[in-house]
């Protein structure tokens, strides 16, 4: 690569990147020909844009940008989505159990998409971030975090634990 | 070993050779909240599920070396094979260290070196009681402590004011007492005095009496209110100060991990919480529980019928106001956070006022203040608009209670069961009663607010300190200034070693300047030099004597620093230049500053040596700031110096007149300098270059310049540097 393209932004033609998964389990591909034994993708905007913008790298430096994934090859996406899920360890609530205040500390019990979770928070202003009008990010004390995609689709239990403290 | 022990049986049962090491992930294959276990041994590394299902094996002898791949909220990690990486498995951010740990460990073992050292403090804390994880920053599991022995402890701060408590305690009683006098004494009057035909003879003593009561109480509330205000005070500066005290042993590494914005709360509003709790709070519920019980007493003596009427609507006001409670508090807190949220639009946009106005921004700062306020009026009047209808309900079921006991009571005094004075001490005694009783779950609240409080309190106080006194360390007299490096390692993190192996030594009044990339672990070489934390490994000997084996006290008094970031405290400037030897004469200050060459633009300021300066006084550019600094050091009168990066961030002209007042202050003085601008090294005796940790190359400027190593390129890329930047100008 020359010089000069180190300060341009490279934006990936979708027909020239395929994705695949050594046996290892690691991701590989091809990108415009040139075979890379090992891929790491990253979310440019991963609260913005969770699914799109995503910057594609080998060994610490960007190959390019990958636009609108969904014009990958179907195979390639799947691979694409199941590398960002596990890079980006960020569990979906589906449902709130309960918020109650324990001492100091509020305590949440959340039913997440990677199974049961209890969060711990010193308080409400520092440890929930609000995106949008119904999106939430929770983090607990110990940096753990999950996020609520949407506080209307969850179920009236849950909403109402969410309207008691938010 | 004691990580074996955790293994689920399952696995422990199907394990044919000793475990070298196994640890627990908390995530599964498929991203789930299923622990996973990894073991290594001698042979193999493996994966298993916990009920006893191997799902990878690698044999240690088809292994590279193995490492992590760092996510967003985990990670993987990653053993390298002939073909290629392969995932054994996946883990969240608080397992990050663990296997950064087994990855080391399995890198030295396909590697067939020595095998690093496991250490505890690398693994999550659980706590023994919940299973819930602990953070870095609690030492106890916040939800499970016990209640009693902090209540014991806090207990310990009013200690000293034992005498004065107990003598309040007294008074709180007698008064109590006496408040439920006057009733009875209305009993008296209206049943025996008030009766057609009745001299009044007795009318004037029990007036009296009443008047009496009443002084007595007066006297007795104002000496109590003053010794509580006098014990709350005493007992709030005692805490502050042992938290602050313990505050200030705390080496540098417990405050690297915490916030430092987080300890001015706790200092303040902690002990303020704790204060409250024990003088009012304990008075005021140890008061009231007192009186409640009194006056159902004297009532039940009185008629025990018309008692159970009156206190029939207690329950409700006890249920009434632990419901309404919660309600204030959530409110309370919402309309807490509105205010917060606008104060943090004030305080953004002000500190910000420059690049608003630059970019022409005042009407959307505008509209955004006045979403904010209208927020906090919203939260407001929600908030007032329940405080406000609270009391009317709380007096409504109050008034119950009185209108029962009229109807009972009176319909008693008709038929004749009943004398008119025990009506009348009822009503009374009714009002003085149910008073307390609304406030009683807000009581609960203040307590447990007093005791998270304490707790945090306690924390710090608990903390051990990282870099104790040597019982026997000895005190340094006169230094001359000699260091050795032998063997020095040390990571901030155990299992991320920042200074590798340093050997070194640094004669007596040598200048020594360090250079190498950001990252390099220059800061900690000289951290480690002013011992804000001890080496890991290895020792660091001022004139032959560890530094361990000497008196903190007496080695800051050998060592002067001046920073990049200078900090001036609040005061004067000839304050701050005297910072470390308050007796100093304005002669020595002046003389100091003249070497600094600082005393210039000193006398050139309306105030002189007496400019305040600090977060609220005269703002010194960055270059004076320097100077003062140099000139602290220089009345410090240290036998090693330590200069990093002095000369950031200042013009050329600036940089030339610092660069002078060092080249004064370094002479004859222990040296060592970190600088960017490698030009500033030009007078080191010699220059270190550290590379990642390691020392890469010693020599003078023009020995490194000739190999043409690491410095040769530093250098290189500086000159580039400034020429790109000279060109673009």
């Amino acid at each position: 690569m020359d010089k000069a393209n180190l300060y341009e932004l490279r934006a990936l033609v979708p027909d020239r990147i395929v994705l695949y998964r050594s046996p290892g389990g690691l991701l590989q591909g091809s990108v415009d020909g040139i075979v890379y034994p090992e891929l790491l993708l990253y979310r440019t905007f991963p609260l913005q844009h969770p699914d799109r913008y995503i910057s594609v790298r080998a060994e610490g430096t960007e190959i390019g940008i990958i636009e609108n994934p969904q014009q990958l090859d179907e195979a390639s996406l799947q691979e694409l989505r199941t590398e960002l899920k596990r890079r980006y360890f960020l569990p979906q609530v589906e449902a709130v159990r309960s918020v109650r205040q324990k001492g100091d500390l509020w305590e949440w019990e959340l039913d997440t998409d990677a199974g049961a979770l209890r969060l711990r928070m010193r308080n409400l202003h520092d440890h929930v971030q609000y995106h949008g009008d119904h999106r939430i990010l929770l983090t607990d004390l110990n940096g753990r975090r999950c996020e609520i995609p949407d506080r209307m689709k969850l179920d009236t239990q849950s909403r109402k634990w969410l309207d008691d403290v938010l | 070993m004691w990580f074996v022990e955790q293994l689920p049986s399952a696995i422990r049962n199907q394990l044919d050779e000793e475990a070298i090491y196994c640890a627990q992930t908390d995530l599964n294959e498929a991203g789930q909240f299923i622990p996973l276990w990894l073991i290594v041994t001698a042979n193999a590394v493996s994966v298993w599920d916990s009920d006893g299902n191997k799902l990878q094996r690698l044999p240690v002898s088809d292994l590279r070396g193995a490492r992590t791949i760092e996510a967003i909220g985990g990670g993987t990690l990653v053993a390298d094979t002939a073909a290629g990486g392969r995932l054994l498995l996946s883990y969240t951010a608080s397992y990050a260290a663990v296997f950064e740990y087994a990855a080391k460990l399995i890198t030295a073992l396909s590697a067939g070196e020595a095998l690093p050292d496991a250490v505890e403090a690398d693994y999550p804390k659980m706590c023994p009681d919940c299973g819930m994880m602990i953070s870095i920053n609690d030492s106890k599991c916040p939800a499970c402590r016990s209640k009693s022995s902090v209540l014991l402890r806090m207990l310990e701060f009013a200690k000293p004011y034992r005498i004065q408590m107990l003598i309040a305690a007294a008074l709180l009683v007698v008064t109590t007492l006496i408040e439920l006098i006057p009733p009875y004494l209305t009993k008296v009057i209206v049943d025996d005095v008030l009766r057609p035909g009745n001299m009044g003879s007795a009318l004037i003593w029990l007036v009296a009496g009443l008047a009496c009561t009443e002084a007595v109480l007066a006297v007795g509330q104002i000496i109590r209110g003053y010794l509580g205000v006098w014990i709350g005070a005493r007992m709030m500066g005692g805490i502050r100060t042992a938290v602050y005290n313990a505050l200030m042993g705390m080496s540098l590494a417990y405050f690297d991990r915490r916030q430092t914005s987080q300890f001015i709360g706790r200092v303040n509003q902690d002990s303020e919480s704790m204060r409250q709790f024990l003088t009012d709070g304990l008075m005021w519920v140890g008061g009231n529980v007192l009186k409640l019980i009194a006056i159902i007493l004297v009532m039940l003596s009185m008629d025990w019928q018309l008692t159970l009427w009156a206190i029939l609507p207690m329950p409700l006001i006890i249920l009434f106001s632990t419901r309404i409670w919660p309600k204030v508090r959530k409110r309370w807190y919402r309309h807490w956070r509105a205010t917060f949220r606008m104060n943090v639009q004030v305080g953004d946009s002000l500190s910000g006022i420059r690049v608003v106005k630059a970019f022409g921004q005042e009407t959307v700062e505008k509209r955004r203040y006045a979403e904010a306020s209208e927020e906090a009026v919203v939260q407001n009047i929600r908030m007032d608009g329940l405080w406000s209808a609270a009391f009317p309900i709380f007096a409504l079921l109050a008034g119950t209670g009185v209108l029962l006991t009229w109807y009972y009571g009176g319909r008693a005094v008709l038929e004749g069961s009943m004398t008119l004075g025990v009506l009348m001490a009822f009503i009374v005694y009714l009002g003085m009663f149910l008073g307390p009783l609304q406030w009683f779950s807000q009581a609960v609240n203040w307590t447990n607010q007093a005791f998270s409080a304490a707790d945090r309190v306690f924390e710090i106080v608990d903390t051990p300190v990282d870099v104790p006194d040597d019982p026997e360390a000895k005190s340094l007299e006169d230094v001359h200034g000699e260091l050795v490096f032998d063997q020095v390692s040390y990571g901030y993190e155990t299992h991320r070693t920042v200074l590798k192996e340093v050997s070194l030594s640094v004669g007596a009044g040598e200048m020594i300047g360090l250079v190498g990339h950001s990252g390099a672990g220059k800061s900690t070489f000289i951290n480690l030099v002013c011992r804000f934390y001890d080496p890991s490994s290895g020792s660091i000997k001022l004139d032959g004597i560890d530094l361990r084996k000497v008196k903190q006290e007496d080695l800051r008094r050998q060592i002067g620093i001046v920073l990049q970031e200078t900090f001036l405290f609040d005061g004067t400037i000839a304050e701050n230049i005297a910072y470390a030897k308050p007796d100093a004469s304005p002669i020595e200050i002046m003389r100091a500053a003249k070497i600094a060459n600082a005393h210039d633009f000193i006398v050139r300021m309306p105030d002189g040596y007496d400019t305040r300066v600090g977060e609220r006084g005269h703002r010194l550019s960055g270059g004076e700031k320097q100077r003062v600094a140099i000139a602290r050091a220089i009345v410090h009168d240290p036998r090693i110096l330590i200069l990093d990066e002095a000369t950031a961030s200042v013009d050329t002209e600036t940089e030339r007149q610092i660069q002078e007042a060092i080249a004064r202050l370094v002479k004859g003085r222990t040296t060592i300098a970190i600088a960017h601008r490698l030009s500033t090294l030009r007078d080191a005796n010699r220059l270190i270059v550290l590379e990642r940790g390691k020392v890469a190359e010693v020599g003078t400027h023009d020995e490194l310049l000739r190999t043409e190593g690491l410095y040769y390129q530093l250098v290189q890329a500086q000159k580039e540097m400034a020429y790109s930047k000279g060109s673009r100008v």
